[in-house]
């Protein structure tokens, strides 16, 4: 929703542009509209009893804020904290509210311009390999390679009730 | 357009609920045998004020209502008639209906009884018309009634100006209104059509003439235009003779003519579109607010220059200390911590100030008593002398709206559980008219609220009785404190007969629920024979609380003061474990159960678990093992479900003066020992 009514007022580029960022080697990409900002690694407060992946709430400007470990969420191994990590606010529409959210990856890398020819869809058969859908398209700029990443099973994942989480993987 | 409308339009509710406040108060004090002319004159405007504006917004049945509620409050002002108990039942009757309508109109459902309505119209003009005219009432009233019957016919020339539809107005409804009066003859004119080119649809360019042939005097129809009479040029003129004939014929078409007026200005539609749209509009609103209330709130004048003054201090403040900061040599270290001093200052006077605004006086709640306990007296045949005390006390707006329901249900229940008949208190020996106070008191950051009644009180023996039968508490041994708590179990009712009043075993516990969603506390003292105090205990704001630091497997928490009873060092309590519960330590001659908050919370380095902290859980006492007590603060509630979604055992977040988030504990929210332990 936020990526509609943005996009009718800004030229329409922004819509196609694209953060990317590394982890685990690879560069992942994101709309870029639906970052807020980009902070850097500091400390955070555990949430008790969370998933795996929610590693603590902080302090956005009196605002508490998720952040999560994209790592972890996304099956790779584990890494430490170095001087480029970074945590990538994003601020995106989920169950009919604006939730903020911050992602943690190894470093920001750029901001790409993606044309529709230069994106190709998701086949059926990757849906064995990523089974939630978190990658949503591929994407191919100056001959590099990116994984456009899917939001929205990410979101709903981490923000479900713990019930529904249950009910779902028992 | 939409918008503007649907602004007023809850402007003008919000009005008319403090209208309808001001008329129910009136009304009590008329009852009690006060009909003094400032009275009269106070409640007549209230039902005036209603009626007006329920005729503008289309609130037809609203506005009729009122009319005839008018139409008797009239007499009794201008002293042609005596106040008398049945008409002020009457005017209270429908005062409630005219709540239900309200209440409709904001949630936009019908569920107000017309039948009833207009069943209660009829009584109420019959008692006009019954008219039991006072001795001393003034001569010339009769000769008024008989000029009052004539027809007369009314030129009445009705010219908006261009900006009438911006306020919201809608002259179709106020044709309709004249139309009540009498039949109607309109006629239009577009003679302030500007021509295409200078159109604004915005505008009203239109006119109309009406000839009405009525029996009203100049002031009704006056009366009609009360709303809009600064928007407009209006003029009445009385014309002879009326070809009375004539009107019936021409009442048939007036309200196609009306609209077919008001039809071809495109300007038009906004307001006659806006009795369909609310509807949908206000279907839109309630899933973005995500059930939250989106009430408003009205602040005194002087409430916000005092916070424009404070915000005013703060920035001077902040510029003086930017200065010290900027300084090209060494800093002033002493002017720097004075001005630090300054801003400490300011900053909690603009806190105190902004929670101020948030305050309101527990009498809005409080004003809803006496005619409560006066309907349940009359129903129950008791005599009962309604003491409130303490009506300045201010609390947070959402505690107050809150705390409405649990209120009314303890009064309800005092007066039919709590109080005697007149015969068993003459028994007894106690006075005939029962007793119940209501008093309210801040003490240090909490509000107390005491409901005590001077009836008979908890029969520990009947109630446990109950309990076990139905299968609330076990056979174990119990205290008299702890069965007199037995009360606001869910299911629990001693009553041997379901009255409306009371009796169901529902009300209790949706009391307590209320109680401790607010995070508050109640309980119950009581004495066998001489009375009851119920003492209900809640925080001074929902979006502050006076917190406990403590510190649990090295983070820092927070436990909210008000649900702390005491704190023991483990060491020095005795303990034993018993299998299936847990441990359980003694405190105050009672096993408590221990709860370690690592464990519950699943923290992987666990705690040492040195200190136990003993809080209120669902009514139980629950120990909370803890590793360090650290000091005491005011804090901030976030909510963590903003941007997450809640965690068992938290109510919420807050940000630490180190600029971390610490989770605030809920103890009202743990789960019980037992199911955590088979959950684990």
């Amino acid at each position: 929703m936020l990526a509609e009514t943005m996009g009718n007022e800004l030229p329409n580029e922004s819509a196609n542009q694209y953060l990317t960022f590394l982890l685990n080697g690879e560069e992942y990409g994101i709309e870029i509209l639906k970052v807020q900002e980009i902070k850097n690694w500091g400390p955070f407060t555990p949430l008790p009893r969370s998933q795996p992946h929610v590693l603590g709430v902080i302090n956005l400007r009196g605002a508490i804020v998720p952040i999560l470990d994209l790592r972890a969420k996304l099956g790779l191994p584990t890494t430490d904290v170095t001087s480029t990590t970074a945590i990538i606010i994003i601020s995106a529409e989920f169950d009919e509210q604006i939730r903020t959210l911050g992602l943690v990856v190894d470093s920001v890398s750029e901001v790409y311009q993606l044309l529709p020819d230069n994106i190709q869809k998701t086949s059926e058969a990757n849906r064995t390999v990523d089974p939630e859908g978190y990658i949503r398209a591929f994407g191919s700029v100056d001959e590099k390679f990116l994984i456009l990443l899917n939001l929205e099973p990410i979101f709903a994942s981490t923000l479900q009730p713990d019930e529904m989480l249950e009910a779902a993987n028992p | 357009m939409d918008d503007d409308l649907e602004e007023f339009r809850e402007i003008f509710l919000e009005e008319c609920l403090e209208n309808v406040e001001l008329l129910e108060r009136g009304l009590m004090q008329m009852d009690a045998g006060e009909s003094t002319a400032d009275i009269l004159n106070e409640v007549f405007r209230a039902a005036h004020s209603i009626k007006g504006g329920g005729a503008t917004f289309g609130y037809q049945p609203m506005a009729e209502l009122t009319h005839f509620m008018e139409t008797l409050l009239d007499e009794m002002r201008s002293e042609r008639r005596a106040v008398v108990a049945d008409d002020v039942d009457l005017l209270l009757e429908g005062l409630d209906l005219v709540q239900a309508i309200l209440t409709d109109s904001k949630e936009q459902s019908i569920s107000a009884d017309n039948d009833g309505r207009l069943d209660l119209q009829l009584r109420l003009q019959a008692s006009v018309d019954s008219a039991e005219p006072r001795a001393d009432a003034p001569e010339e009233t009769e000769a008024a009634i008989v000029v009052e019957d004539e027809m007369r016919s009314w030129k009445v020339t009705f010219a908006p100006f261009e900006s009438f539809f911006l306020r919201g107005n809608n002259p179709l409804l106020l044709i309709r209104e004249l139309q009540r009066l009498g039949g109607c003859t309109i006629t239009k004119s577009f003679d302030k059509y500007p021509g295409w080119s200078d159109f604004d649809p915005n505008n009203c360019y239109l006119t109309w003439v009406i000839d009405i042939s009525s029996t009203s005097v100049e002031a009704d129809i006056r009366e009609v235009f009360d709303w809009v009479d600064t928007e407009c040029e209006l003029t009445i003129e009385q014309i002879e003779s009326s070809p009375a004939e004539n009107v019936a014929a021409v009442v048939e078409e007036t309200p196609e003519v009306a609209a077919a007026v008001v039809a071809p200005a495109p300007a038009a539609a906004p307001a006659p579109v806006a009795s369909k749209k609310p509807a949908p509009a206000a279907a839109e609103k309630k899933p973005s607010g995500g059930g939250a209330d989106t009430s408003t709130i009205r602040i005194a004048t002087d409430k916000i220059d005092q916070l424009i003054d404070l915000v005013g201090e703060l920035v001077i403040t902040q510029s003086m200390l930017s200065r010290v900061c900027q300084s090209q040599d060494q800093i002033d270290v002493a002017e720097l911590r004075e001005r630090m001093a300054d801003l400490e200052y300011h900053t909690r006077d603009l806190q105190e100030s902004v929670m101020q605004v948030r305050m309101l006086p527990i009498s809005s709640a409080f004003n809803r008593l006496p005619r409560l306990v006066r309907d349940l007296s009359k129903k129950l045949d008791k005599e009962i002398d309604l003491i409130l005390e303490g009506e300045t006390t201010e609390l947070d707006k959402t505690v107050l709206e809150r705390m409405i329901d649990p209120l009314v249900h303890l009064v309800r229940n005092g007066v039919d559980h709590g109080l005697e008949t007149r015969e068993e208190r003459i028994a007894s020996g106690k006075p005939v008219a029962g007793q119940l106070k209501l008093n309210a008191r801040q003490e240090s950051g909490s509000i107390i609220i005491d409901i005590t009644d001077d009836g008979k009180g908890v029969n520990p023996e009947v109630v446990l009785r109950k309990a076990r039968e139905n299968g609330i508490v076990g056979d174990e041994e119990l205290s008299v404190d702890q069965i007199n708590q037995l009360i606001f179990a869910p299911g629990f009712s001693t009553a041997e007969v379901v009255s409306d009043v009371s009796g169901r075993g529902v009300g209790m516990d949706v009391v307590r629920r209320n109680i401790l969603d607010l995070g508050g506390r109640v309980h119950v003292h009581s004495t066998l024979g001489a009375g009851t105090r119920v003492e209900i205990n809640l925080p001074l704001s929902l979006a502050i609380l006076d917190g406990q630091l403590v510190r649990i497997a090295g983070q820092v928490y927070v436990i909210p003061m008000l649900s702390i009873i005491e704190t023991l060092e483990i060491a020095n309590t005795e303990r034993s474990t018993i299998p299936g519960t847990g441990d359980v330590f003694q405190f105050r001659g009672e096993y408590l159960s221990m709860l370690d908050v690592s464990e519950f919370f699943c923290l992987p380095d666990g705690g040492q678990g040195e200190l136990i902290v003993v809080v209120e859980n669902h009514g139980k006492r629950v120990g909370l093992v803890i590793d360090e007590v650290l000091g005491q603060q005011q804090v901030v509630i976030k909510s963590l479900d903003k941007n997450y979604k809640n965690i068992e055992g938290c109510a919420g977040a807050t940000i630490m003066s180190d600029g971390l988030v610490a989770l605030i504990l809920d103890p009202a929210n743990f789960n019980e020992p037992a199911k955590l332990a088979a959950a684990a």
